[in-house]
């Protein structure tokens, strides 16, 4: 593109985000803004490119207001029997929150009222409920990561398979496992516990991952450093393995794509990979494997597969 | 200016990735590389005119059909082509684009290709598109977070949207698309 009006709309659509737009520097805009259409289009554009680093998962701006839904989980307690109600009612049943979903491969970006950032990952559910006493969310599948506005009053706690993490000031993710929950922290601590073991919270701070589990007859925790992986690659649009079999490596993938991989054959399976790809390349990283264990990759339809 | 930023927002999410293919289909149809620029620029300006974007169901088609109305003024203007031939030409690769479930789905995934270009940037740009994408910075509070001057973050924001920008100005580098790059083929085929 024809370098001086593509550069000099680049600017301008750079100072516009600031706002902080001088007179001077507005009649300036205007002046060249009236000089050609090519001037016009070529700002719009550059602003579409600002707002398109911003909407990776953004909301959009034209919503209003996120869909209101009403939590259902009480009147299906009244059907249980009332004493399920009166427990329910003591956690979480009686509160109406903001939903946000993503579908298979979206990632979502999400600010809140007071500050905060919450990333909600491919594949997941997410309710807010910020109260007067606290911010309650609930994780109800897949995972999310939490940058924590500071307010000493109102804990943040995120809720998800009956564990609970709760912050005041940090960064972490959740994420729903099959029978357990995973924390990632990425600033400050975190303290998290489980709904029949309030007695029993655990400490996680800053580098660390903590696996709970949600299983009735393993109340086990375990928490470990994160060390060379990087759990929250997903935030940068990758996945990043270390170590990683090739089993959990293609399910993390197929976590985000329309595009299963399938590996066919045990002994392709448990060998390890360590290496970064992007994720919604599932393709690539099937080659790498066949390259790395010598099997082959075949496509059936909507699936690689990869065997010996 | 109006704050357009709905039309601004709905540009970023539905129009910029097909970029690359308008552009390799008006160097298809025997536009010169600086002409494209200049439809291009001026496509872009007239989306920026829509008082809504409601009533576009189709992005992609919406977007070649303006680009496609510059194209046949500057074929009269210019006089040079046969005009009947050149818009058969376009009229025949126009056709059809309703946006298939394939390419509904590749599409979501051509988004995470700027990824790509924002993991390439040296890393003071990345950092600072990435406040901005990820915890929704503002210019201001991504300067004070990093200690740089307001100034030094503009410039790094400005060199990061420039290489976002031109990414969809190559046209070789098409965002892959499976049923795009199908029809793509035949049409290749037809041409022989």
């Amino acid at each position: 593109m024809s370098a001086s009006v593509e550069d000099t709309a680049i600017r301008w659509a750079v100072r516009i985000d600031a706002q902080d737009l001088s007179d001077h520097e507005q009649r300036a805009l205007d002046g060249w803004l009236r000089q050609d259409s090519r001037h016009r289009g070529a700002l719009f554009r550059a602003r579409a490119g600002l707002a398109l680093v911003d909407g990776l998962g953004a909301e959009p701006l034209a919503e209003p207001h996120p869909a209101v839904r009403r939590w259902v989980r009480a009147s299906a307690a009244i059907a249980a029997g009332f004493a399920g109600l009166l427990a329910l009612s003591l956690s979480w049943s009686l509160w109406s929150g903001q939903q946000y979903s993503t579908d298979l491969g979206e990632i979502r970006r999400v600010p809140l009222a007071d500050g905060s950032v919450v990333l909600v990952n491919t594949d997941s559910d997410l309710e807010v409920h910020y109260g007067n006493k606290a911010r309650q969310l609930r994780l109800d599948a897949g995972e999310a990561w939490f940058k924590v506005a500071k307010d000493r009053r109102k804990p943040f706690i995120v809720e998800a398979d009956g564990v609970h993490v709760q912050a005041t000031g940090t960064a972490f993710s959740v994420r729903r496992r099959e029978q357990a929950v995973e924390i990632v922290v990425t600033e400050g601590t975190v303290r998290a516990w489980r709904d029949d073991q309030p007695g029993r919270a655990i400490a996680v701070s800053a580098g660390n991952t903590a696996t709970i589990s949600t299983a009735a007859d393993r109340p086990a925790a375990s928490v470990a450093p994160i060390g060379n992986g990087d759990p929250l690659a997903w935030r940068q649009g990758g996945v990043a393995l270390n170590e990683t079999t090739v089993f959990d490596a293609a399910a993390e993938f197929n976590r985000y794509n329309p595009v299963k991989i399938d590996v066919a054959s045990p002994q392709v399976g448990s060998q390890r990979m360590t290496g970064y790809f992007q994720i919604d390349r599932p393709d690539e990283f099937s080659q790498a494997v066949a390259d790395v264990t010598g099997a082959s990759v075949s496509k059936d339809g909507n699936k690689y597969i990869i065997k010996m | 200016m109006a704050d357009k930023r709905e039309a601004v927002q709905w540009v970023a999410v539905h129009i910029l990735r097909h970029e690359p293919s308008l552009r390799r289909w008006l160097r298809r149809t025997g536009v010169q590389a600086s002409d494209i620029d200049d439809i291009v620029q001026q496509t872009y300006c007239k989306l920026s005119e829509l008082d809504s974007v409601a009533h576009i169901i189709d992005a992609r088609a919406y977007f070649f059909a303006t680009a496609r109305s510059f194209l046949l003024q500057r074929l009269r203007r210019d006089r040079v082509v046969h005009i009947q031939a050149a818009s058969d030409q376009i009229d025949n690769q126009a056709v059809d684009q309703a946006p298939s479930p394939e390419r509904m789905v590749g599409a979501r995934s051509e988004l995470n290709k700027v990824f790509e270009v924002i993991a390439a940037l040296p890393k003071r740009y990345r950092e600072v598109i990435e406040l901005r994408r990820i915890e929704g910075l503002s210019q201001k509070e991504t300067a004070k977070r990093l200690g740089l001057t307001e100034k030094s973050v503009e410039n790094s924001l400005a060199r990061g949207l420039k290489a976002i920008l031109q990414s969809f100005e190559n046209a070789d580098r098409d965002y892959p698309c499976p049923g795009e790059e199908l029809a793509e083929k035949v049409r290749n085929v037809g041409q022989r």
